[in-house]
């Protein structure tokens, strides 16, 4: 399953087909054009004071407040999670509730007033008055919560709002800043000042701001760790003290069972409160994620309502958490998805050192190998097991080890079946599974039938670079380079989508790019994507948009060597022309160097450039 | 096409099956009747114009056309009906449009106003000028249908701004002739635009052009006002040499239009010239010595200019490379000037059809049987322009990459000497091919570890013993290499014999094996 999404056939083409929709990630919910408050003031200043004031003050108190610095949030929110901190912080939870379960009464009011503060403000007035000092001492507890509900309001109290201003790339016009935009999403604290979400909840964000439950304040956030090809990103705010007596949420061990009830809580559209809704886990399967566009991952099915704002939130079973609801299905009835606890640890695992790896790929194509005369010919017995390898991507975790032909026998211990399946934990699963368990560096042990011999062959996972074209792109600005008018950009799915690039034209450079594993940033397919007209280009034949091959002779192999070749250092020798040559074009494109220096800069005042090029995103 | 046609065409045969003949043979020679038929003279038309006496030579072609699937070889698509004009030459030969004739299955000569219809044979037929030559298919219908016609010379061929006359009957009944005059050129093969008052019902593909008394044009599309005509000289052509089709030379070409491509070409000041981007292997160029990045400046001594453009004697200054196409006849050679790296020379290319003979940019004949090979459920057929074709229309996510990556490497597998590549198109699902169900639509490159190099040679491949009795077929994707027992593959090919498929090998166009 994994496997096709490498291939760049199915992958483009599914872009505009793709079932699964991320809960249009808040922003349509409460979509700010650019011209509210909000979104305008943290132009260009706010990033600074994001980046800024986290790297001095706020490192502090969250050392303070949570002693383990870098790695420990993670062991912290992972295993432990459960009993200490949240054990912990439960006494004081037992208190707080009955003064806490007030304030919500009157939150409504108060979030719209913080949300015409400006937000430069919110910090210093942040690392004054201590968190429990807002906590509305004033407000008498209104009704006293039934206690039953006990439980579940310490939980509600730790599941907070995120509310994101985000600056869209532009793809199309890479140079130009994006559109703002404001978002609004879940999250829950997993550890002290430490809170899960989704990484489509906070992806491209200028700004984050967390508004707990029944405060009316909001506190900055910065993302900490975030994995896009998980949709799971981890929050840390500025100053944890306004979390101090408030518990982290209990994460689960493991995946719940058909039929097991769950509630679903956030903040999603229709209101400004709290939402609980409930169901059942209606499906466990591997499904594709909207967020990345290229990944597979395990998900529960569940027929709570999830709706644009939920996204983040966590779904609980017994005030655990055993998922992060992320996304819907469109034109389905009570679907929705999260993301589930083997998915979740696995991003806190990977976080403990510090950096997020991603998930690894074995980077082969096994085969269904019940063909009789396939078996014969392995000399396989006719007891169903044993897969053979069909196909193996050069540059991946599996090139070298792997052959294509070769009968896998056994996977790190687990005999594979003929159609490519182990069994884990009692469950029967692909063999994939194991990568997906795993980590950057694990070993993984294959055991093989080559040419009738038997033999073990260790396989080191890692991620697979090459990846990165079939990937949306988040955090990041578009890379281009503008030479005589013409514009080129590094192929990925948010180019192809800006410009209408369809997989036909561009199906033997994606696939040769992605089955030799290449695909760092020195690696690119570069495309020729827009002209801006110019007399140096004037009478250029339009070609549309295709991949570049060649400049003077030299074979194109990445953004920032076209660069090199397109705007030579300083007194190194230039030929008299510059010769580009595209994919499958009928001419080259030929420009006098005598008069492009002038042309460059001419375009670049026309055109509003603020740069030849960005090489660095 | 109106479905309804069949109904006249069906009434037409049985009519010309029964109707006695009024002669035993026919005169071809016979001179023409100097009076039109009273049943077919036009009341309004003046009786002596010699356009309007022409328009007594007008049939009326019907055609079936069928072809095959050719994604599915062993069946054929709809059924469609045509319907096209065709002007009398003498000698029982009538001369109509290529288009509707492609893939007849079956073809009829009427009178325009339906009152005979008999059988027709397809003498010669060139889809490239779009011309076709029919006549009767029993000589004895030839005397009823064309007694009354006159004989039908060629005339001069037409230049820009010439005038002469459309022809036609109004329904079938009035003949009438307008005046039309030459106003450009277009197409690949160039054909000349004729603006013209609007025309009546009737007149449509085969509709003749004539100039004092003689045929000048024949029209092959175009509609109300404005026809596109085949010049008399290429009808003259197509009626002299003996091949058909107009030579091609194997090359991508473009005109080079920018005048720095031009200075960086090394081109003379005010030239222009045709870039050649590629150049296919097996076809004309190839073989004259042609190469990727080489400039024609000069097609036959003429000129090129910075518009890419020749000026010829009757299609005035038309785009440079569609004059490669009709300039000479096949079997003759063109001259051709290059520049190279800044060098002049001159080339002398051979004018045939080369490219498409062989390889991936093979064409089989419309209509023709395709060849393919069924075994044990895997369907093998020639990897061609004709499949790739039939790829392209039927599917939206357009040739799959393993196609693509075959026509990558289109130079290479030529060099191999490979004439015919394979490919595995389907497979249908039988117990020899479980678990390749994702295999089909890949290049074959070998079986039992020996390179495929036709059909024909597969077949043979596919029926040598093997130890084991397996056979082992190489395929250019994932998984590489299938594996088909022979017992089963027998086993399964009895099964889609019963299931209905005709034939699992057909080898040859024309007959079964």
């Amino acid at each position: 399953m994994k496997f096709f999404s490498l291939t760049p056939l199915a992958l483009l083409a599914a872009l505009p087909l793709c079932a699964q929709e991320a809960l249009p990630e808040a922003p349509t919910a409460e979509q700010a054009p650019a011209t509210a408050p909000d979104a305008v003031c943290p132009t260009p200043e706010a990033p600074a004071e994001h980046v800024a004031p986290p790297a001095d003050t706020p490192a502090a108190p969250a050392e303070a407040a949570a002693p383990p610095t870098e790695e420990a949030p993670a062991e912290q929110a992972a295993p432990p999670a459960g009993e200490t901190p949240a054990e912990a912080a439960t006494p004081p939870a037992e208190e707080t509730p009955a003064k806490q379960a007030a304030p919500p009464a009157d939150t409504p009011a108060a979030p719209a007033k913080a949300a015409t503060q400006p937000a430069e403000e919110a910090p210093a007035k942040q690392a004054a008055p201590p968190a429990g000092e807002l906590a509305a001492p004033d407000q008498e507890p209104a009704p006293p919560a039934p206690p039953a509900a006990t439980d579940a309001q310490a939980a509600y109290r730790s599941i907070v709002k995120v509310e994101v201003a985000q600056q869209q790339p532009d793809f199309d016009i890479p140079w130009n800043t994006g559109e703002y935009a404001q978002g609004n999403g879940t999250g829950f604290m997993v550890a002290p000042g430490r809170f899960l979400t989704n990484a489509h909840v906070v992806s491209n964000a200028e700004r984050i701001l967390i508004a707990p439950y029944g405060d009316a304040r909001k506190i900055p956030a910065r993302v900490k760790f975030i994995a896009h090809d998980a949709d799971l990103a981890l929050l840390e705010v500025e100053d944890a003290s306004s979390f101090a007596d408030i518990p982290c949420l209990k994460l689960g061990s493991e995946l719940p069972q058909l039929e097991d009830a769950v509630r679903a809580v956030g903040y999603p559209m229709g209101g400004r409160r709290l939402s609980v809704t409930r169901g059942i886990v209606s499906r466990i399967d591997t499904i594709p994620y909207s967020h990345p566009r290229n990944q597979s991952h395990l998900a529960v099915q569940i027929d709570a309502a999830i709706n644009p704002g939920n996204s983040g939130g966590p779904v609980l079973k017994d005030d655990v958490v055993v998922g992060v609801a992320f996304q819907g299905l469109q034109g389905a009835n009570a679907t929705g998805y999260m993301i589930p606890i083997p998915v979740i640890r696995h991003f806190l695992r990977d976080i403990e050192d510090g950096h997020y790896d991603g998930y690894t790929e074995l980077g082969a194509l096994f085969e269904d190998s019940s063909n009789p005369a396939l078996r014969r010919h392995a000399g396989l017995p006719d007891d169903g097991m044993g897969c053979r390898v069909a196909d193996v991507i050069e540059g991946s975790s599996c090139d070298g080890a792997l052959q294509v032909g070769d009968i896998v026998l056994t996977v790190g211990g687990h005999p594979v079946d003929s159609s490519g399946m182990i069994e884990l934990d009692g469950v029967r699963v692909a063999l994939q599974e194991l990568a997906e368990r795993a980590f950057s560096g694990d070993v993984i042990r294959f055991e093989l039938l080559r040419a009738g011999q038997r033999l073990s062959v260790d396989v080191t996972l890692a991620p697979l670079k090459s990846q990165r074209l079939t990937a949306k792109i988040y955090d990041e600005q578009p890379r281009y380079i503008v030479f005589g008018g013409l514009v080129f950009q590094p192929l990925g799915v948010d180019v192809a989508q800006a410009h209408g690039i369809t997989e036909a034209g561009v199906a033997l450079e994606a696939d040769a790019h992605l089955r030799s594993g290449r695909g760092t940033e020195q690696n690119d397919i570069v495309m020729l994507t827009n002209v801006l007209r110019d007399e140096v280009n004037a009478r250029f034949a339009n070609f549309g948009r295709r991949v570049v091959t060649k400049v003077n002779g030299v074979p194109v192999t990445g953004l920032s060597q076209l660069a090199e070749l397109l705007y030579p250092t300083e007194g190194s020798e230039r030929p008299p022309y510059t010769v580009i040559e595209l994919a499958d074009a009928p001419l080259p494109l030929v420009f006098d160097n005598a008069v492009i220096d002038t042309a460059n800069a001419r375009i670049r005042a026309h055109y509003n450039l603020p740069a030849h090029a960005r090489l660095i995103p | 096409m109106s479905r309804s046609l069949i109904l006249p065409a069906l009434c037409g045969l049985a009519l010309a099956a029964c109707k006695p003949t009024p002669r035993t043979a026919p005169d071809a020679h016979r001179p023409a009747p100097a009076t039109p038929a009273p049943a077919q003279a036009a009341p309004a038309e003046p009786a002596a114009s010699p356009s309007a006496e022409a328009a007594r030579g007008l049939v009326l072609v019907r055609t079936a056309q069928q072809d095959y699937n050719r994604l599915v070889p062993w069946l054929k698509q709809e059924m469609r009906y045509r319907k096209a004009l065709g002007i009398y030459l003498g000698r029982g030969l009538v001369l109509s449009t290529a288009e509707p004739l492609t893939a007849a299955t079956y073809a009829e000569l009427s009178l325009p106003d339906d009152s005979l219809s008999v059988p027709a044979r397809v003498l010669r037929c060139d889809r490239d000028l779009n011309l076709a030559l029919l006549s009767v298919a029993q000589e004895a219908d030839a005397a009823a249908l064309f007694h009354d016609m006159p004989e039908l010379a060629i005339g001069s061929p037409l230049k820009l701004g010439d005038t002469a006359d459309v022809v036609g009957k109004a329904n079938g009944l009035h003949a009438f002739a307008r005046r039309g005059e030459v106003c450009g050129v277009s197409g690949n093969v160039p054909q000349l635009m004729l603006q013209v008052e609007r025309l009546p019902e009737g007149s449509g593909p085969g509709t003749p052009v004539i100039r004092e008394g003689k045929l000048v044009g024949l029209a092959t599309s175009g509609s109300g006002e404005q026809l596109n005509i085949v010049n008399a000289e290429l009808i003259a052509r197509f009626l002299r040499e003996e091949q058909t089709g107009t030579p091609l030379l194997g090359v991508q070409l473009r005109a080079v239009q920018d005048p720095v491509l031009h200075h960086y070409l090394g081109l003379t000041e005010g030239s222009g010239g045709l870039y050649i981007s590629r150049v296919f292997p097996g076809g004309a160029a190839a073989a004259a010595g042609l190469q990727e990045g080489d400039v024609i400046t000069t097609i036959e001594g003429m000129p090129i200019d910075a518009s890419g453009r020749c000026e010829h004697p009757l299609y005035g200054r038309c785009a440079a490379g569609s004059l490669l196409s009709i300039l000479k006849p096949l079997g003759e050679e063109l001259t051709l000037s290059i520049r190279r790296r800044g060098e002049q020379q001159e080339l002398q290319v051979p004018l045939n059809r080369d490219v498409l003979r062989s390889g991936l940019r093979a064409v089989a004949e419309p209509g023709s049987r395709p060849r393919y090979i069924i075994r044990g459920g895997l369907v093998f057929q020639p990897l061609d322009a004709t499949y790739i074709d039939a790829l392209k229309k039927n599917n939206n996510t357009g040739i799959p990459l393993a196609f693509l990556r075959a026509q990558q490497q289109e130079t290479k597998l030529s060099e191999q000497g490979i004439r015919e590549p394979v490919a595995l198109t389907l497979v249908i699902p039988t117990p020899a091919t479980s678990g390749y169900e994702q295999a089909g639509e890949a290049l074959v490159t070998a079986v039992n570890g020996c390179t495929v190099h036709h059909l024909d040679e597969l077949a043979e491949l596919l029926e040598r013993d093997t130890e084991d009795n397996i056979i082992r077929i190489r395929i250019n994707k994932a998984p590489y290499e299938l594996y088909l027992d022979r017992r089963t593959a027998d086993a399964s090919d009895e099964q889609l014999r019963r299931r209905g498929i005709p034939a699992l090998r057909v080898l040859s166009s024309e007959t079964t094996e």
